[in-house]
This record gives structure tokens, C-alpha cells and sequence, in this order.
């Protein structure tokens, strides 16, 4: 009886961390949902496998959830990226181009949208992608996502996502080596009338 | 000649003796093959002839068809997202309970080994667009776009590292490899987006799909699914539910035509002869030409398809058409011995001619058609040889009561009364015949020949339409409609195939068409291409002045040039494993043959008319193909009919003179006939098969008649075998199955006439007018 009831007890300890991920991520895909939108800056620094010097960069982001994302590239480079579900669109030096044009929609479109699922913390469209695993508080918490598929695996190792009240930090391992560091300022938040 | 009482002559016991260990060595070693070898399958392609005229296509067209083989898709609607996942979850998880299945991450792997081969060559592998980039924008303005890249979030992947490939020049060719597909993830299963969401499932079988245990499985998984989920919405592809339903539709006309036939033969045989021996003998030949059919056919061919079994299982009544004569010969001459010797010849000669007919058969090159010729004649064989093994074992009393005899005699005044005002106005009745043959003859010219390749479906429209909405959907090429390359080197065959791409890209820019194509060349360009795109590189990204040095200088690093690969690319090198995903390349007689493969609304005469111009490149429509093949086998297997009626002409003439003729009319009279009532469907390559089948049966009556006249037991002989064949081919002309149906329909109505007019030619003596 008491060997039967540690057995419970133990399986029960080990299940435990998984239930508790799980509702850590409905509880962050419920807080995103009452965001209507986000502004914010961001640092983003890029370690290029051979460069012997980071790659630093700066800019502006915005969110409205449901309906777009904006990426705003300052420095060193102007660019501009726009999400929508209508597609991507780059805007450099005033030109606007639909993405599709210039490289090839399918591997820029997917990494692309997975980025922006990041960004406007949609949970949901990256456990289609990803296996997510959950720890911390909705005060203080860090997301490990591990690619699903075996064709994402050959190009990213590894995202990890930490953050508090909003995304805070990001970091994008990739197979080949390169490793890229997003810092998040969120500067103004609307929230949806409850 | 013995009669009861008397021992059998030692020459006797030995006939039998040999004939049981033969019977039960050929049962063993059916159960054996049909165990350890599993021979059976329901794979139509097999059935069907080499094309002689392209063998190359052939074998390229069965390639392509095996890598289908051992898969299964199932499309679930994920309209509602959740409710799609739960249920492509619960599918899967029915599929691979089965051990006959296994997940089928072969794709899966594809991109890390493609990965890995492209590797060493990634600075000379360019598709057409990223070439065309190359040069058509400065060093400057190469490095610029490459530097805004580092930063923006908007990037391809990157395989290779900066290392490597600076310019990234791998993920351009990866991701143009995959722009054929547009496959995303969802929670693990492919989704793809449509006028609908649809989740992939799929399954890879660890063996033939035409092993019955894995039909089972996938049959019940789905089944199961079914019931689980009443509301959901799947499309199934892949060839294993193609062979379940052959073999559920060949096992439902096995039954249909075996059961009905062999209930029938019983019935009328009790009825007849009132007694179990008589029946007894029926059932024991009937099986031991089965067993003999099977065993000669598992021997010559390594794996018999169902079909044959089926047109089989008509054999039972082929077979008791031997033992009926026999048994009515007996009863007449009180002893099976005495009936064997009076009743040789005609059972020679009957039996001979209809496995002579067969044999001709198999003499087309045409494997379904073989198959169950050497069946068939292998069965025939078996029925004979039984018969002559076990006849003096069928003895009875002189004096017994033969109720037969009393049956046969009754039956034989109801025939003549029938017969007898036909016999007295000959020309009345030569005028009918001529009407009804003249009739049957306007039909057929009406009806005209149908060569249609949907003759050879087995499948069900439902089942064809789901295959064709999954290909639709998920975008796979056609494997009946391709273009064949052909070239002396593969070099010359990959150069060839890019030429063809620009011309069919060409077409689609021009004609705003939808066409796609994937071949070899795709993925492998050819050696001088690849040396060309190297120096292209060389030149504007890594020369002294090139792209990297402008992109380094704004990086503010220094950095070197890649090592670019002193080799190239070529078929030799490619790993197997990425090669099954590809068209195949074949090296047949010096000549080297890859196929690309088709998508897309474009006419067949408009891809005749686009590739005419282009050097070794044919285009092929293996459907229609296979409808002039059909035809053409149509015609061959109408002169083998034609010559074997010439030789039975001259056969029958040489042994029966003048009487030759009585015994030939009626039969050519009863397959016009046939061929009349056929011909409301077109005519078909099969129903001139089946022709050859009613010279068999429908000879050995005449046969019968010749050699011991048109009397009581001959009469009853011949109307029982014609009941017996009439019962299995009356039931075998109802089929779905349209081979089998065509089959049907000219044996039932060409036996029925054989037995009907032939005695119209075999007047009794004493009925014949005087002068005749």
C-alpha cells in the first residue's frame, strides 16, 4: 500500500513541471490576448561563427495584435519590415517590395513569420513549429523552444525567450553556428477594454 | 474391360497411386508458397505487357510506381484546426499500431542529407534566379543587399555559416529546391493550405502492399477512424488501398463464382445421378485441376495476381465438363473403365484443343493474359488426368438402378422434341442463323472496339476520386504523363533537361499557365554549369575587387574567400537515399534515360508541340499509351483467334472429313453471337480473350458428338457442363470488375449458343429427311 502510494506520489512529482509549463503558456498566450498593441525599441546583437566582432544593431517595433507587426531596422541599416496576414513586406531605402521578389518566399516566409510569433508573443502558431518548454512565473519566466520538424532542426538549434510582464530577451541559436541576442524595450502598451 | 468383382489391373492401382502423391506433393507445395512466399497481389501494372516498342519507359514508369508503393497518405480537413489535429492524431496512432506500419520519416531526413551533399559544392550550385542576380547586380550592390541581410530579420536560412558561405548562397539553392512545395508544420503533421487546411498522415508499410495482413490493418485502422469519427473528413491515397479493395473485390468474385458455380454443380450433379460418388468424383476433380492450376502457376510465374484466381475459379466449370461426360459415359457402359476407353478420344481431343487455345494465349506477351492461359491449360490438364487416373475406380453393379439413365432419357425426348422441327427444315433454319449472324455482325460494327485503360480498374470511382483530390493537393506529379530525356553521358542528359526547363518556363510565362515539372537536373545541374556558376562566383563575389571584400570593409573584420571545390557534383556521387526522392536515371544499352515529371492543366498536344524542337526529349502518356497497346494486343489476340479457328479447319478436317464442318459452324456461329451482344460496350482485348475460352468449352461438346453421336447421355453431358460453365460465367458476367464482366458476358452468351445450336448440326440418323 505505502509502496503503491509513493509510486502515485512520484509520478505525480514528475508531471508535475509539465502541467505546470503548460499553464504557464496559457497564462502568457491569455496576457498577449489583452494587448491591442505594443511599442517598443529593441538591441539586437549577432554573433557571426567566424566574424571576430559582433554584429550590433538598433531599432522600433510595434504590435498590433491580430493585425500587424512592424520591424523597424535604424541602425547600422535602414529597413523596414511589415507582417501582415496578408504577407511580408520589405521596405529599404524608401523601395517597398513584397517578399517573393527577391528570394525565395517559402524558407523567408517561415522564418520570417516564426520571428514575428516571437515578437507578439502568439504561443499558439509556435507550438506548431516548436516543442515549447515552459518555466518561471508569469512575473518572471524563460520559454526553450525546440524545433519540431527535422527541416527547421537543420537550420535553428534552439530559441530561448525570457521575459517578465512583456518579452524581454531573446536569443536564436542557429545549427550553423550563429547566435543572435534581441534586447526588448517596451515602451507603450495598449491594452484591450476588458 | 472389368466390371465389379474383378480386380483392377496393377497398371491401374499405379495411375492412381502416382495421381495421389502427385495431388497431395502439389497441395503441399501450394500451401507452402501461399505461406512462405505470399504470391498473391492485386499490382494491375504487373498484368500488364512490357511496352516492347519502349522498355526504358516502361521500367522508368515502374520505378516511379514502386516509390509510391510502400506508402500511404491520408489527408485530414483541419478546418477546424483543433479538431483536425485530434483526429490526424487518433489516425495516426490506429495506423501505427499495426506492425505491418511504421512512420515514414524518410522525408523527413531529406533535408540534413541534402544538406550534407551539397556541402563541399556550395559555391557552384545556382538556381536560375540567384545566377541571374549574380549577374545582373555590382559587386557594390551585392554587398550591400548581403549586409542588410546579416541584420534583418527577414532571412533564409543559413546552413553553412558565413565561413563557409558569406553570401549564403546554400540557403538560396535549398529553399529553391523546396519552392516546388508549400508544406508547413503543424504540431508535427505537414499542413497544407488550400481552398481548405488539410493535415497529412502518413504511414510507410513494411511490406507489400499486396500482403493481405497489411491490407487488414489499414482497412480496420481506418474503418475504426470512421466510426470514431463520424464528421471527419479524410482522403486516402496510396496503393495499398487500391489492393485492399482488388483483393476485397477479387476475394468477393471468388466467392460469388466458386461458391454459386460449385453449389450449383452439386445441385444439378445430386439431381442427375441421385447418388455421392458421382458427386464426389465432380468435387475431386474440380479440386484436383484447382490444385494443378495453382501449383503449375506458382512454377512458372514468382507471383500470381487475384484476377487470375478469380477467372480462375471458372476453371470448376471448365472442369466439369471432363468428369460429366464422364460420369454420363459410365452410366451408360456400366463401368468408368469401359467409359474411359470409349470416351479417350473425345476427352484428348477436347482437352488438347482447349489447353492448345490456351496456349496460344500465353504466346501473346502479355503477362495477365499468360497467367491465366498456363492456369487454365495447367487445370485442364489436371482435370483430364484425374478423370483417366480415377476411372476404374467408378464401377457399379450391371444390374444397378441408374436413375442417370432415366434422367438422360427423359431429357432426351424433351430435346428432341425441341430439336425435331429444326431438324426437318433445314433451310428454314440455315435462313434464321443467317439472320441473327448478319444481326450480330451490324451490332458489332455498330459497337465498334473500346480500348480504354479504365477497362483494367479495379478500384472504385470513390477511391480514384480521393487519389486524384490528394495529388491535387498536395501537388504531385502525374506518373502517367511525363517527359523522357535521353542523352549519350548523364552530362548531356542534364544539359538537355535544363534546356527543356527554359522552355517550359518559357511557355508559362508566355501562356500564363500553371505547368510544373521536377527533374533530375533540379537538383543536380549539370558538370559545365556548375564550373560555370564557380567561376561566376569566383568572379563577382570573391575576386579582388569582388562583393566579400566591399562586404568585409563594411563589416570593418577582415575576412577570406571561401575554398571553392576543385570537383563537381555529378549522379555518380549522389547518395542513394536522396536519389529514390528523385526522378530516376537509367543507363540502359549505352544510352543514359531520366524522366521529368508533370503537374498542371496542359494539353498533351501542346507538350508534343513545345518539346518537338528539343533533342532527346519525348513526351509520354503512358494512359494513352497503354489504350494503343491494348488495341494493338486487341488485334494481335484476334489473329491468333483467327488462326487458331484455320488450324482447328484443317485439325478436324484431316480427322473428321466432311463432318469437320458440323463441328466447327456452330461454334463460329455462337462467337459472332457473343461478340454481338458484347459489342453494346465497345469491344474489348478482352472479350476476343474470352473467344478463345468458347472455342475450348464449346468444342468439346461438338467433339463429343462427333465421336459418340447426339444421344440421351451425350445430350445430358453437354447440358450439364454448359449448366455448370453457364452458372460460373453467368455469375462472373455480373462483376464489377470490368475485365472480368467482358470475360463474363462472352463466354455465358457464346456457351449458351454453342450449346443450343450445336445440335441443330448433329440430326439423329433416323431423323433425317430422306436424301440427307
Amino acid at each position: 500500500m505505502m509502496m503503491r502510494f509513493l509510486l502515485l506520489l512520484t509520478s505525480c512529482l514528475l508531471a508535475l513541471p509539465a502541467w505546470a509549463g503548460d499553464d504557464l503558456l496559457a497564462a502568457l498566450g491569455e496576457r498577449s490576448r489583452q494587448i491591442q498593441s505594443l511599442h517598443g525599441q529593441f538591441e539586437q546583437q549577432k554573433t557571426i561563427a567566424v566574424l571576430p566582432t559582433p554584429l550590433d544593431s538598433n531599432g522600433r517595433f510595434t504590435v498590433e495584435q491580430g493585425q500587424f507587426v512592424v520591424w523597424e531596422l535604424l541602425q547600422p541599416v535602414q529597413q523596414t519590415i511589415r507582417l501582415s496576414p496578408a504577407g511580408i513586406t520589405l521596405e529599404t531605402d524608401g523601395k517597398a517590395e513584397q517578399i517573393g521578389a527577391s528570394m525565395p518566399k517559402n524558407g523567408a516566409e517561415t522564418v520570417t513569420r516564426i520571428f514575428m510569433a516571437v515578437i507578439s508573443g502568439q504561443w499558439q502558431t509556435l507550438r506548431d513549429h516548436f516543442a515549447i518548454e515552459a518555466t518561471g512565473d508569469t512575473g518572471k519566466w524563460q520559454l526553450t523552444l525546440t524545433p519540431r520538424s527535422p527541416a527547421l532542426a537543420s537550420y535553428i538549434r534552439q530559441i530561448t525567450i525570457r521575459g517578465g510582464e512583456f518579452t524581454e530577451y531573446l536569443a536564436i541559436a542557429e545549427t550553423n553556428g550563429d547566435n543572435t541576442s534581441i534586447r526588448l524595450v517596451t515602451d507603450k502598451v495598449v491594452r484591450s477594454p476588458q | 474391360m472389368n466390371s465389379p468383382g474383378q480386380p483392377l489391373p496393377r497398371r491401374d492401382h499405379c495411375y492412381a497411386l502416382l495421381w495421389l502423391v502427385a495431388l497431395i506433393g502439389c497441395a503441399l507445395f501450394c500451401m507452402h508458397q501461399i505461406r512462405v512466399a505470399k504470391p498473391f497481389h492485386s499490382n494491375l501494372l504487373e498484368l500488364l505487357p512490357r511496352d516492347e516498342r519502349k522498355p526504358v519507359i516502361h521500367d522508368l514508369s515502374l520505378t516511379m510506381a514502386s516509390r509510391f508503393e510502400d506508402k500511404l497518405l491520408v489527408l485530414v480537413n483541419a478546418a477546424d484546426r483543433a479538431q483536425g489535429l485530434a483526429q490526424a492524431r487518433d489516425l495516426q496512432a490506429r495506423l501505427l499500431a499495426s506492425p505491418y506500419l511504421v512512420a515514414d520519416d524518410s522525408g523527413q531526413a531529406l533535408p540534413s542529407l541534402l544538406l550534407h551533399q551539397y556541402r563541399p559544392y556550395s559555391q557552384q550550385l545556382l538556381t536560375p534566379e540567384r545566377r541571374a542576380w549574380l549577374q545582373s547586380h555590382s559587386p557594390m550592390a551585392l554587398a550591400e543587399q548581403r549586409y542588410r541581410e546579416l541584420f534583418s530579420p527577414v532571412a533564409l536560412p543559413y546552413p553553412f555559416g558565413f565561413a563557409e558561405d558569406p553570401f549564403n548562397l546554400g540557403g538560396y539553392w535549398m529553399t529553391g529546391l523546396a519552392a516546388h512545395v508549400e508544406l508547413q508544420e503543424y504540431q508535427g503533421f505537414p499542413l497544407i493550405e488550400r481552398a481548405q487546411p488539410w493535415l497529412l498522415v502518413t504511414a510507410k508499410l513494411t511490406t507489400s502492399p499486396f500482403d493481405v495482413a497489411v491490407q487488414q490493418d489499414v482497412s480496420t485502422a481506418i474503418d475504426h477512424f470512421r466510426s470514431a469519427w463520424p464528421q471527419a473528413q479524410i482522403l486516402t491515397s496510396g496503393m495499398v488501398f487500391h489492393a485492399a479493395e482488388g483483393t476485397r473485390m477479387a476475394k468477393h468474385e471468388i466467392n460469388t463464382v466458386g461458391i454459386g458455380s460449385g453449389l450449383g454443380i452439386i445441385v444439378l450433379v445430386l439431381l442427375v445421378f441421385r447418388s455421392a460418388v458421382p458427386l464426389l468424383a465432380v468435387l475431386l476433380t474440380m479440386t484436383s485441376a484447382y490444385v494443378l492450376a495453382l501449383t503449375v502457376s506458382l512454377l512458372v510465374f514468382e507471383r500470381i495476381h487475384l484476377i487470375t484466381l478469380a477467372f480462375g475459379s471458372t476453371l470448376l466449370g471448365v472442369a466439369g465438363d471432363y468428369v460429366l461426360h464422364f460420369l454420363m459415359g459410365s452410366q451408360r457402359e456400366g463401368s468408368g473403365a469401359r467409359a474411359r476407353h470409349e470416351l479417350r478420344y473425345a476427352m484428348a481431343i477436347g482437352a488438347l484443343t482447349g489447353m492448345g487455345a490456351y496456349l496460344l494465349q500465353s504466346a501473346t506477351p502479355f503477362p495477365g493474359l499468360q497467367q491465366m492461359a498456363v492456369f487454365c491449360a495447367a487445370g485442364i490438364a489436371g482435370a483430364w488426368l484425374t478423370v483417366l487416373a480415377l476411372a476404374p475406380y467408378y464401377r457399379m453393379a450391371p444390374d444397378s438402378h441408374r436413375p442417370s439413365l432415366v434422367a438422360a432419357a427423359m431429357f432426351y425426348r424433351l430435346g428432341e422434341a425441341v430439336y425435331r422441327p429444326f431438324w426437318a427444315r433445314p433451310k428454314r433454319v440455315g435462313a434464321a442463323l443467317t439472320i441473327v449472324v448478319l444481326m450480330a455482325v451490324f451490332s458489332l460494327v455498330r459497337g465498334g472496339v473500346n480500348d480504354a485503360v479504365t477497362n483494367l480498374n479495379t478500384s472504385p470511382e470513390a477511391l480514384m476520386a480521393s487519389e486524384r483530390q490528394v495529388q491535387d493537393i498536395l501537388q504531385q506529379p502525374s506518373i502517367s504523363r511525363f517527359l523522357v530525356v535521353e542523352a549519350d553521358t548523364p552530362e548531356q542528359l542534364l544539359v538537355r533537361a535544363r534546356l527543356l526547363e527554359s522552355t517550359l518556363k518559357q511557355w508559362n510565362d508566355e501562356a500564363k499557365t500553371s505547368l510544373r515539372w521536377l527533374g533530375l537536373h533540379q537538383y543536380l545541374p549539370a558538370a559545365a554549369q556548375q564550373e560555370q556558376d564557380r567561376q561566376l562566383v569566383a568572379a563577382t563575389l570573391y575576386g579582388p575587387e569582388g562583393a566579400l571584400v566591399l562586404l568585409c570593409q563594411k563589416l570593418g573584420t577582415p575576412c577570406k574567400a571561401p575554398e571553392l571545390s576543385p570537383q563537381v557534383l555529378t549522379p555518380a556521387v549522389l547518395d542513394e537515399n536522396i536519389s529514390r526522392f528523385l526522378p530516376p536515371l537509367l543507363h540502359r544499352d549505352g544510352r543514359w534515360y531520366s524522366l521529368v515529371t508533370l503537374g498542371g492543366n496542359v494539353s498533351d498536344a501542346q507538350l508534343v508541340e513545345l518539346t518537338r524542337s528539343l533533342q532527346g526529349v519525348t513526351f509520354v502518356n503512358q494512359t494513352a499509351d497503354l489504350s494503343s497497346l491494348l488495341g494493338r494486343y486487341r488485334l494481335s489476340v484476334s489473329e491468333i483467334l483467327g488462326l487458331t479457328l484455320v488450324l482447328l479447319a484443317v485439325g478436324l478436317a484431316f480427322r473428321y472429313r466432311q463432318r469437320g464442318w458440323r463441328m466447327l459452324l456452330p461454334l463460329a456461329i455462337s462467337m459472332v453471337l457473343a461478340l454481338g451482344c458484347a459489342a453494346v460496350e465497345g469491344i474489348t482485348l478482352f472479350h476476343t480473350m474470352a473467344l478463345l475460352l468458347v472455342i475450348g468449352i464449346g468444342l468439346d461438346t461438338a467433339v463429343v458428338y462427333t465421336e459418340v453421336g447426339f444421344n440421351a447421355e451425350s445430350w445430358l453431358a453437354s447440358s450439364l457442363a454448359c449448366m455448370t460453365s453457364v452458372l460460373a460465367f453467368g455469375l462472373l458476367s455480373l462483376s464489377v470488375v470490368p475485365v472480368l464482366h467482358q470475360f463474363g458476358i462472352i463466354i455465358l452468351i457464346g456457351i449458351l449458343s454453342a450449346w443450343l445450336l450445336t445440335p441443330l448440326f448433329f440430326c439423329p440418323r433416323y431423323h433425317r429427311p430422306p436424301g440427307q
